[in-house]
């Protein structure tokens, strides 16, 4: 992990290394380098989020591997535990099903926050993204792509906008958010 | 990473000295002596003291241990990326890894890794907050979503930031966190209401708002450099830490339960907080309810399992006991009368449109306490219970388990589950709109009431409705009048309902509960006419006994109602001395009392019973413990109390066998008065055999943790209890008649209003 927090610091510090690892396997160091680009990036740096977000194309972001913790339950209660702990799962999963749960939508808002950051939302995403955003359940998602939107300046993503129904109150909310700021817009 | 200061510590050697050389019938003490004998005996059972321990004493054993639990925590971070609770409460993981980063400072300033072991650390814990909880954050719509999730997570990213940014390695992510994390605190502090109250009830502003709001204060004033942040207003609504901590305390009833002012029901409160603002502020009422909480060792707090440390940390260097206002009075949330020994809060906040399950509808509703005993009953129903299931109060979710539909009722929620005025009976009201559910409340201190008016909430569910407004006072602090104003254009019957704990016992004039604790409560309905009902509730609420007394007061059908209930409470039960000294056993078996006698025989071992005694005495941290020890019994004596705590007891006085059975729920919270045998009480004198199992760590009771043994046993009395036999209010005229004599009080009533 040191070499990757490492790696991770130093697209803060060099943004000419950001090209070499968009496609980098390890999903920690593709988020990081989503965040940096939203940090330091340009209109310019657009491109290298778009091929971050090809990276996640057709990853389920709930397909979660049976895992099974020896000493407690599998929820908010290991928050706490400190201890022996062993875990396994009900048969084996393909590193990418491992990789992909791990990461969940992380990636996604990373970027999109990224586009938020930066200020332009490139109109060749906007179908695709109102596309995504009606069958995707990953609230997350959902909340950083409403966020993005704004920047679109967009009336006319409005009616699209309705139709998308927020699973909880984030996504909801900045569902609605986005739909009163491009109104006014 | 920040260096040449432990964080969050202002003087270490003050507080080495502080708690090293705290002598025996000092708190301190007591609390230092629970912390290290506990996390010495069972350093993965108590891992969230270890730390602490070692920054205290520096000796290598707790050294060792602080380490070896830092080195655990971080093995497990990987394998928590596949736990579905990371995934989707990724904010109860926050504040606990934000601590657990604090701890590990402590430890690098104690110098106790290589250069190597703390980068590989560091990179790990930074990782993971980077990955989940600055991700976590960024989910929660800035600036509006103001709660308990956000807040975690804010804070988490404001401390992990500060803590990677210091030093000669500067983190650029931890930057970033710090930035961003840094923005959100003072907004979320400020979006709270001006009153302090999250709206999220009892539980959550004592275990889950408490321990962060004082780690707020202290982590902005360090980075911010400034002093006297507790009574600094944050914008916008202006609120200031110090009004949230109030009513924090406010929030903890005479006996140390927790108010149940929401689906959790009575719980045990956090102390830290308590303890923080008494040192800040000296003031008497946070060094009271400090000095009786329930010190048994930390179950359900929110953000880590360390709430006795932080106590002891902050613990006041003189406790006020000064005489002080025990009433209280928050226009937008509710109020409290108080006083000789007698107690009612009166609740009004709002509750959740549709869904009340956290935020009950639970309008105007009253919680009675007397003699430090809770009598009323409220918080959720056991799952097998199917009162208060109503049509419309059916969900279903998908965020309970994966991948699979979860239906649940919340009907208990509703107006029908908690001491409310039932409009035509109905009893599954609720808040429907995101309108205004409630008008103007006032408090009266000179005759001792509090008055809340709930109109728009009933008026969302009957448009008619013009007035419901609810009076209760304290009475010649002696007695309440609970009174219901309600007028509407069509007529509505008009009932007052109590839910309160049991046991329903014969009463010659309205209803009457003694509860097991001593006290007994008479309800007399103050209306001629007054139709009385009652009704037993197994499983409802969940706790402490799982069953309630339903008791309703119905008035015909009219325009105008102005219904009275007089609550007389009285003391059935006096608790006497303590008895201490009990020898002890502890054994990896299951034995038989004769066996246990014969070892007991042999124990050398004394415990008060004050404590589990892996935090009373230099023991193993071992399951099952046998006491014994033999008293006198004065004259007068009737009943044993046991300890709060005791799992799977088992007693006998004088040989005799007498069953826990009736205590198995409620011991969890509330002590146990249990009667002495006649040949017992004859002979003079008991011999007390007394089994328990104690908890051996915090993750007891599936992960939840359980309360250990704390209160002692000690002797108690029988008394004959006051008992109301008429009672009437007449042009303005209060009457009331018992077995000692009459009481006549001029009262004001509310009919002008209605």
């Amino acid at each position: 992990m040191k070499e990757t927090i490492a790696l991770i610091e130093s697209f803060f510090a060099d943004r000419n290394s950001w090209e070499k690892y968009v496609d980098h396997p390890d999903w920690h160091v593709r988020y990081g380098l989503a965040v940096a680009i939203g940090e330091l990036g340009t209109k310019e740096d657009i491109p290298l989020l778009e091929k971050i977000l090809k990276m996640e194309e057709g990853r389920s972001l709930f397909n979660q591997p049976g895992a099974h913790f020896s000493n407690c339950t599998d929820d908010t209660r290991l928050s706490e535990y400190i201890g022996l702990l062993t875990m396994h799962f009900d048969r084996e999963y393909p590193e990418e099903v491992m990789q992909a749960w791990q990461c969940r939508g992380r990636i996604y808002q990373a970027v999109f926050f990224a586009v938020y950051k930066i200020g332009y939302f490139p109109e060749s995403w906007k179908e695709k993204t109102l596309e995504f955003m009606k069958t995707c359940s990953d609230y997350a998602v959902v909340a950083s792509m409403c966020i993005a939107l704004r920047r679109t300046n967009d009336k006319s993503i409005i009616p699209a906008l309705k139709e998308i129904e927020g699973t909880d109150f984030c996504s909801s909310f900045e569902l609605t958010k986005t739909i009163r700021i491009l109104s006014e817009a | 990473m920040l260096e040449n200061e432990y964080f969050l510590i202002d003087d270490i050697e003050a507080l080495r000295r502080k708690v090293l050389e705290a002598g025996p019938g000092d708190q301190r003490n007591m609390l230092w002596n629970a912390i290290t004998r506990s996390v010495r005996s069972s350093v993965f059972g108590f891992a969230w003291y270890a730390p602490f321990v070692a920054l205290i004493t520096r000796e290598p054993r707790d050294i060792e241990n602080a380490k070896a639990v830092i080195r655990a925590y971080v093995d497990k971070l990987d394998k928590m990326t596949y736990c579905m609770g990371l995934q989707f409460h990724f904010w109860c993981f926050a504040f606990p890894h934000a601590k657990i980063c604090i701890y590990f400072q402590w430890l690098c300033e104690l110098g106790v890794y290589t250069e190597e072991e703390k980068e590989e650390i560091s990179a790990q814990l930074l990782n993971y907050q980077f990955t989940n909880f600055y991700y976590g954050m960024r989910t929660k719509p800035e600036p509006e979503c103001v709660d308990n999730q956000t807040l975690s997570l804010a804070l988490s990213n404001v401390i992990v930031g500060f803590l990677f940014t210091q030093g000669d390695k500067k983190s650029r992510i931890a930057e970033i966190m710090l930035r961003d994390g840094l923005k959100r605190v003072p907004e979320i502090l400020g979006g709270f209401p001006k009153s302090g109250y999250s709206g999220e009830g009892s539980t959550y502003m004592d275990v889950v708002i408490g321990p962060s709001i004082w780690i707020t204060v202290e982590v902005l004033e360090r980075i911010w450099g400034k002093k006297g942040l507790l009574y600094a207003e944050f914008p916008p609504s202006m609120v200031r830490p110090i009004d949230m901590l109030k009513l924090i305390a406010d929030s903890w009833m005479p006996g140390g339960l927790l108010l149940p002012w929401d689906n959790y029901g009575y719980q045990i409160g956090i102390r830290s907080a308590l303890a923080y603002v008494a040192k800040k502020t000296g003031e008497a009422v946070y060094c009271d309810k400090l000095e009786h909480a329930v010190w048994s060792y930390d179950v359900g707090a929110g953000w880590a399992y360390d709430d006795l440390v932080w106590t002891l940390v902050h613990f006041p260097e003189k406790v006020s006991r000064d005489a002080y206002e025990k009433g209280w009075f928050v226009p937008e949330v509710g109020g409290v009368v108080c006083k000789n020994d007698r107690y009612v809060f009166q609740m009004w906040d709002d509750s959740a449109p549709n869904y009340p399950t956290r935020m009950n509808c639970n309008p105007n509703s009253v919680v009675f306490n007397a003699y430090d005993t809770p009598l009323s009953a409220d918080g959720a129903k056991s799952h097998d219970c199917r009162r208060f299931e109503f049509e419309n109060t059916w969900k279903t979710v998908n965020y309970l388990k994966m991948n699979e539909n979860t239906s649940f009722n919340f009907g208990e929620g509703c107006v029908g589950g908690h001491s409310c005025v039932l409009i035509d009976g109905n009893e599954a009201m609720m808040a429907v709109t995101d309108g205004p559910q409630t008008d103007v409340a006032h408090c009266a201190k000179d005759e001792n009431s509090v008055t809340g008016d709930v109109t728009p909430v009933y008026r969302q569910n009957y448009g008619d409705i013009e007035l419901v407004r609810r009076k209760t006072t304290l009475v010649g602090e002696k007695f309440f009048v609970v009174e219901d104003a309600v007028r509407s254009e069509k007529k509505h019957s008009v009932t007052a309902r109590f839910v309160l704990r049991p046991e329903l016992v014969k009463a010659d004039t309205g209803v009457r509960i003694e509860v097991n604790q001593g006290v007994a409560l008479q309800l007399v309905p103050l209306n001629e006419g007054a139709e009385v009902r009652t009704e037993e509730v197994i499983g409802y609420p969940r706790k402490p006994e799982n069953k309630s007394v339903l008791v309703d007061f119905t008035l015909p059908a009219a325009e105008k109602t102005v219904s009275r209930v007089l609550a007389f409470p009285a003391r059935t039960v006096r608790p006497m001395d303590k008895i201490k000294g009990f020898k002890g056993i502890y054994t990896e078996k299951d034995l038989t009392a004769a066996e246990a006698e014969k070892l007991l025989g042999e124990s050398e071992m004394t415990f008060d019973l004050d404590l589990p005694p892996y935090m009373e005495k230099d023991v193993p941290v071992c399951r099952k413990w046998w006491f014994k020890g033999k008293t006198a019994l004065p004259e007068g004596a009737t009943h044993l109390i046991l300890p709060i705590g005791f799992i799977n007891g088992r007693l006998f006085v004088n040989g005799e066998e007498i069953s826990l059975q009736p205590f198995a729920t409620s011991a969890n919270l509330l002590y146990s008065y249990v009667e002495i045998p006649e040949a017992a009480r004859r002979a003079g004198e008991a011999e007390i055999l007394f089994f328990s199992e104690v908890p051996v760590d915090h993750y007891e009771n599936g992960g939840d943790g359980r309360t250990g043994l704390f209160g002692g046993i000690r002797l108690a009395a029988a008394e004959e209890p006051e008992t109301v036999l008429s009672a009437s209010c007449i042009g303005g005229k209060l009457c009331v008649k018992t077995d000692r004599g009459s009481y006549e009080y001029a009262y004001k009533g509310m009919e002008d209003e209605a």
